[in-house]
């Protein structure tokens, strides 16, 4: 093994930088879903719809107990298994090794977001008082509309903290995927120690851009919140 | 013995005890009382070293300490000559009744466990909270709890019990119970410092009543003169405004 | 497509892939335990505010919050033996297991602390004065009086520190580890059948992540100190 390299570490951290946008796709990916679903099974299991809040229970529960990577693995073998058929199906044209599985890391990390991020918002929804959905129902207002005027934006200042913390958890969660083989931040920060066989340089390098971008988010959260105190 | 002489204690700018001194003999009970911010539950804390004076000495019987540069040894002798009942109960809440009361003598005091329950065990009655021995204060009432407080405070047997406004975060109704508990520690000739804004306690069970406002003690004497007799404009504006005027001049 | 799943080939992966769980259980159990005990001294450095040292702690908490438990497991990996190489110290021979351990510790460590300092904090400051008043020392009233109460305020946090503490454990297969999800690949890879161990290995994390969840219910449950009639 080599020592530290500056210029490696340089080289890494260039290298790593410029597969900024895939990292930042599947992070904008993920928490786009996340929010949109994740709103969606929230408002459906705080109503408790019959049947499909009872399904999403159990699906959230269980979900919770899987692991990222391990969900990965599995999704990405199910890709490799029927990718082939998919290709042929639809006519692509493209043969079976060019298929990117980048659609797996969407996949998985938009799965784990959704999850994560109903959780959250439900979390806030229980927070707000009957009250005010009585209060709304009294003026006259339906159930959609004292959700989307009443209620709405009475949880989006309760559910930013923990939005945030679902999402330094889906950035972190994008490094995952280097695990299946896709070239984001991690594996491009690699690269140029496949020619030095020293790694440090390109974990040092990656560790490096996440920290920035979870430090850069985490204070822009207090400064959020500082804003809210003011009222 | 209880000797507190020029004590000065400033929270920034604050100045809130400017030269306070205090003799407390064996056996009394000194109600301190004052309006709000005059410094008294100030002072009672830096006797038990809660907080840390600017200046000051204090002297318990034999052993004098100073209450600015006390070693961790000498406060740790002081608190252990000394027990303290708050005005929000301070139960640990993470002991049952009887647990916060062996806690102090077997951890601190090092008295062996079956005697240290024993002891907690003759307390609790003593202050009629048997029943709930094994009870946690998150099951109590604030009443029972400031029970349990007066309770641990009087099994250490200590020199002093410093009691910084017991009642005043009870329900109005459980106060005269909670005065009671306290007038029957004093009928046990233990020593006590009373910050209270209770007058008729004061005047029925201080042997020595201390008037304090802005940070220095403006008056002091037996409750008859104090109460009756005030000298100081100070001290006959306070009571003016906390006792009705037919009550004060009987 | 029809040979892809067999319930034979499941039932015959179950034994030889089991065992291994008891790697992944250590990494657990050793990253938790000793990560609970670090997490405990940062929580008391911290709160202590020793200039230097608190600053140090910041960064070293904000680093293990700020990026992937995966990629801090890779630094510490290849980075420590060059760093302790500085110092005359070889440890290139040393399991891989012990630095997947190392970083377990190490990153609860600082989670942890970080949620036992906010516990600490939130403890009513006049417990501290009431064990002083009684005269307990700082280090009686702190580990007899305060702990406790903090570490039941943290038990929360702490059961879903845990759960995802296991789950990471999914990590150290990338490191070459042979621990229930390294023997999955391994033996997956062997007989050209991952999808029956993989499923297994899923059926496995979720069945013992709501267990934990379940146990960690139960325990906040039992030691709430008779809190719980004041939460319903």
């Amino acid at each position: 093994m080599m020592g530290f390299t500056l210029n490696n570490f340089i080289e890494s951290l260039k290298s790593g930088l410029s597969y900024l946008p895939v990292t930042a796709k599947l992070t904008f990916t993920a928490v786009v879903f996340g929010i949109l679903f994740g709103l969606l099974i929230a408002v459906l299991r705080y109503y408790k719809v019959p049947v499909i809040s009872k399904i999403l229970t159990v699906f959230v529960t269980i979900y919770q107990g899987f692991p990222m990577m391990v969900a990965l693995l599995i999704y990405n073998l199910l890709f490799s298994f029927y990718i082939g058929p998919i290709i042929q199906f639809f006519h692509l044209g493209i043969e079976v090794r060019e298929a990117n599985n980048i659609i797996v890391g969407y996949f998985a990390l938009s799965l784990g977001a959704i999850t994560s991020m109903s959780e959250t918002l439900r979390g806030a929804l229980n927070s707000v008082e009957k009250l005010q959905f009585e209060a709304g129902y009294s003026i006259g207002l339906t159930k959609f509309q004292t959700f989307t005027r009443i209620i709405l934006p009475q949880i989006i200042p309760v559910a930013i903290p923990g939005l945030i913390n679902n999402l330094v958890g889906i950035i972190k969660g994008t490094s995952f995927v280097m695990a299946i083989g896709i070239l984001e931040v991690t594996n491009a920060s690699l690269i140029p120690c496949f020619r030095t066989f020293s790694y440090v340089e390109g974990y040092l390098a990656a560790a490096l851009i996440y920290w920035f971008f979870t430090l850069l988010i985490e204070t822009l959260l207090s400064v959020v919140e500082k804003t809210q105190k003011q009222y | 013995m209880i000797e507190i002489k020029n004590v000065k204690k400033s929270f920034g700018k604050h100045e809130v005890l400017k030269d306070v001194s205090l003799k407390v003999d064996t056996g009394d009970v000194v109600v301190i009382l004052g309006p709000s911010g005059s410094g008294k539950t100030t002072l009672l804390r830096c006797i038990n070293f809660l907080e840390r004076a600017d200046e000051g000495t204090l002297t318990i019987e034999d052993q004098t300490a100073d209450l600015h540069t006390a070693s961790s040894k000498e406060k740790l002798q002081i608190r252990k000559r000394t027990a303290f009942v708050f005005q929000n109960y301070g139960l640990f809440q993470n002991k049952t009744a009887i647990q916060n009361i062996t806690e102090g003598l077997i951890t601190a005091r090092k008295i062996p466990k079956a005697e240290a329950i024993a002891k907690a065990e003759e307390v609790l009655d003593w202050v009629g909270m048997s029943d709930k021995r094994d009870y946690y204060p998150s099951k109590l009432s604030g009443g029972q709890q400031q029970r349990i407080g007066i309770a641990r405070a009087v099994a250490l047997d200590p020199d002093v019990i410093l009691f910084d406004e017991p009642t005043s975060a009870l329900d109005p109704e459980l106060v005269g119970e909670i005065l009671g508990v306290i007038k029957k520690v004093a009928k046990k000739g233990i020593t006590m410092i009373v910050v209270t804004h209770e007058m008729s306690f004061a005047q029925e069970v201080a042997s020595k009543v201390v008037f304090m406002d802005g940070g220095v003690v403006v008056e002091s004497g037996t409750p008859r003169d104090v109460f009756y007799y005030p000298k100081e404009e100070r001290t006959k504006k306070f009571l003016e405004r906390i006792i009705p005027q037919d009550q004060y001049f009987i | 497509m029809a040979n892809l799943f067999s319930w034979e080939r499941l039932w015959n992966i179950i034994p030889q892939l089991s065992p291994y769980l008891l790697i992944t259980f250590q990494i657990v159990i050793i990253g938790l335990l000793f990560g609970t005990l670090l997490g405990i001294l940062v929580a008391i450095l911290l709160l202590n505010k020793i200039p230097i040292l608190h600053q140090l702690l910041s960064v070293y908490i904000s680093f293990m919050r700020g990026t992937s438990m995966l990629i801090q497991m890779m630094v510490i990996y290849y980075g420590l033996p060059l760093l302790l190489n500085n110092f005359g110290i070889d440890i290139n021979g040393l399991d891989k297991l012990v630095f997947v351990e190392i970083t377990f510790i190490l990153n609860y460590g600082a989670f942890l602390g970080e949620e036992f300092r906010a516990a600490i904090l939130a403890v009513p400051k006049e417990q501290t004065e009431a064990g002083y008043s009684i005269g307990l020392t700082w280090s009686q009233t702190f580990f007899r009086i305060i702990l406790p109460q903090a570490l039941l305020t943290a038990l929360p946090a702490y059961g879903a520190e845990a759960v995802s503490c296991f789950h990471l454990t999914s990590i150290a297969f990338t490191l070459g580890v042979v621990d229930f999800l390294g023997r999955a690949n391994t033996l997956g890879s062997a007989s050209g059948h991952l999808l029956e161990t993989y499923l297994y290995v899923a059926f496995v994390y979720i069945v013992i992540s709501m267990l934990l969840r379940l146990g960690f219910y139960l325990l906040e449950k039992k030691f709430s100190f008779g809190r719980e009639g004041v939460n319903n």
